[in-house]
């Protein structure tokens, strides 16, 4: 059996539609995720009554569960109570509620170091609690935790695969498609793994970059020497790898 | 000096955490541009004590006045309490994400709504004052820990506050950066600032304090002029405390 690479060539212009719907459900998915995840974090942090709880047993549903089974809950079981959205719309929701589960857990490791001491010079200073989240927990735990939230930004990007299941035409559900129209196996799961991979390139490219511009302990102004700081060493120890 | 009426009055305040009395009552006054230090050994609640009257810790007892008027443990009455009364700690706790300037400039523009032009040159001038103006931009990561505390004392002065409370400020400074604190402090104090100091240098607090309070386990021991505490004091645990850190 010959490799057909005319044949990836000539499928491109396809491949290249169900992209552009994977990367549009996966940028909404990974903005909704970050929306929930700082959130949450916030109310759990702050262990705002009823609200904390309600965070803590929704993370605790999505993360026991698969997220196929969420896809298929909301698709096809939803629709019995009234409740009918697109394939599309589900994709969105279904991959929002998956990372934003994630990112509660990832900005919670961030919200929870800031320390006790910095809110309470916040507050000392008469800033109101909603102005302490807002201008100190809320920028300093999420530079704590970026490199713990982009590992599920990925994810995100990745599980947008799933939305196959539910006839989403992203870039899976067009590979499967070719394949059983023309038998091209090969060629086609070849070309969506390496589409994905540039594409997930790409994007830990664009976060390690975001990361950096985030990071206040390597800028160096006016030739002030970068120290290791307090923050630097907790978000060392979320940073993955390290 | 002292005019007739306190600025801040403590009355009978009384704080436990649990079974843990911390303090049994104590009472003083503080009167405009005076400046209290208040020494004594560890544990016996001089930082809660400043705590409580900034409103960081709730009481169990007693009643605190600024300039007459109850302080209520409200989220909205402490928060125009702390615009009063300003805090220095001892960890400095600069926001890590913002510059020198930026740490100046958050509370006045963000609590006080002022806008950036009426407080840039307020925060250029303290940051003079204490010998940080070619700091401004940088961040707190990139300072020693003088140089941090200096900045601390800066942003909390740009709120005018009516009292500054320090809390053990120089504690966490190595030896050689504890002196530009203490002469920021003392520069601050000689312009008429009402300050209430934790401190345990003895030789600062006896220079700078016009009066010296000694607490020990949750209680005013003793209090007085720094030459009557330092020179002659009239009971016998202030004696024992002093001969022991001097």
């Amino acid at each position: 059996m010959s490799f057909d690479f005319g044949y990836i060539i000539k499928t491109l212009p396809l491949l290249m539609v169900g992209l552009k719907m994977t990367v549009f459900i996966s940028v909404l998915g990974i903005l909704f995720s970050l929306l929930i995840g700082l959130s949450g974090a916030v109310a759990r942090t702050l262990k705002m009554p009823v609200v904390s709880q309600i965070v803590a047993v929704y993370v605790d549903i999505i993360r026991n569960t698969p997220l196929l089974v969420h896809i298929f809950f909301v698709y096809f079981g939803l629709p019995m109570i009234g409740i009918k959205l697109d394939a599309v719309t589900v994709g969105i929701v279904t991959l929002s509620l998956w990372g934003g589960a994630f990112a509660v857990e990832n900005f919670r490791g961030g919200t929870d170091a800031v320390s006790k001491s910095l809110i309470e010079s916040g507050e000392s200073l008469g800033l109101s609690r909603w102005q302490v989240v807002r201008h100190i927990i809320v920028p300093l735990g999420f530079r704590i935790s970026f490199p713990a939230f982009s590992n599920t930004a990925v994810s995100v990007i990745k599980n947008s695969a799933y939305m196959t299941g539910i006839g989403v035409v992203e870039l899976t559900f067009v590979a499967v498609d070719r394949m059983a129209y023309d038998f091209k196996t090969y060629e086609m799961l070849l070309a969506i793994a390496v589409i994905y991979l540039a594409l997930i390139w790409g994007a830990s490219y664009l976060f390690s970059r975001i990361e950096r511009r985030l990071d206040f302990n390597k800028k160096t102004v006016k030739g002030g020497k970068g120290r290791g700081g307090f923050v630097e060493k907790l978000a060392l120890s979320f940073r993955r790898g390290n | 000096m002292e005019t007739n009426k306190p600025k801040l009055t403590i009355r009978n305040l009384h704080k436990r955490f649990g079974e843990l009395q911390i303090l049994r009552g104590v009472n003083f006054e503080v009167f405009s541009q005076e400046v209290i230090v208040i020494i004594g050994p560890s544990g016996s609640g001089k930082s809660t004590l400043l705590r409580c009257i900034n409103g960081l810790e709730g009481i169990n007892d007693g009643q605190i006045f600024i300039d007459e008027a109850a302080i209520e443990y409200t989220p909205a009455s402490l928060q125009k309490v702390r615009q009063r009364i300003g805090m220095v700690f001892q960890s400095y706790n600069l926001f890590p994400h913002l510059t020198v300037m930026e740490n100046l400039l958050l509370a006045p523009l963000k609590v006080q709504k002022k806008t950036k032009s009426e407080v840039l040159p307020r925060a250029e001038e303290l940051l003079k004052q204490v010998g940080m103006s070619d700091k401004a931009d940088s961040y707190p990561s990139q300072l020693s820990g003088g140089q941090q505390q200096r900045v601390a004392i800066a942003r909390s002065l740009v709120m005018n506050p009516e009292v500054i409370l320090f809390d053990e400020v120089t504690s966490a400074l190595d030896p050689e950066r504890v002196r530009d604190v203490l002469d920021v402090m003392k520069a601050l104090a000689h312009t008429g600032t009402t300050m209430i100091i934790v401190t345990h240098e003895m030789g600062f607090g006896r220079d700078v304090g016009d009066r010296i309070i000694f607490m020990d386990q949750g209680v005013i021991v003793e209090q007085g002029p720094p030459e009557q505490i330092f020179g002659n004091p009239q009971e016998e645990r202030t004696r024992q405390f002093l001969r022991n850190v001097m």
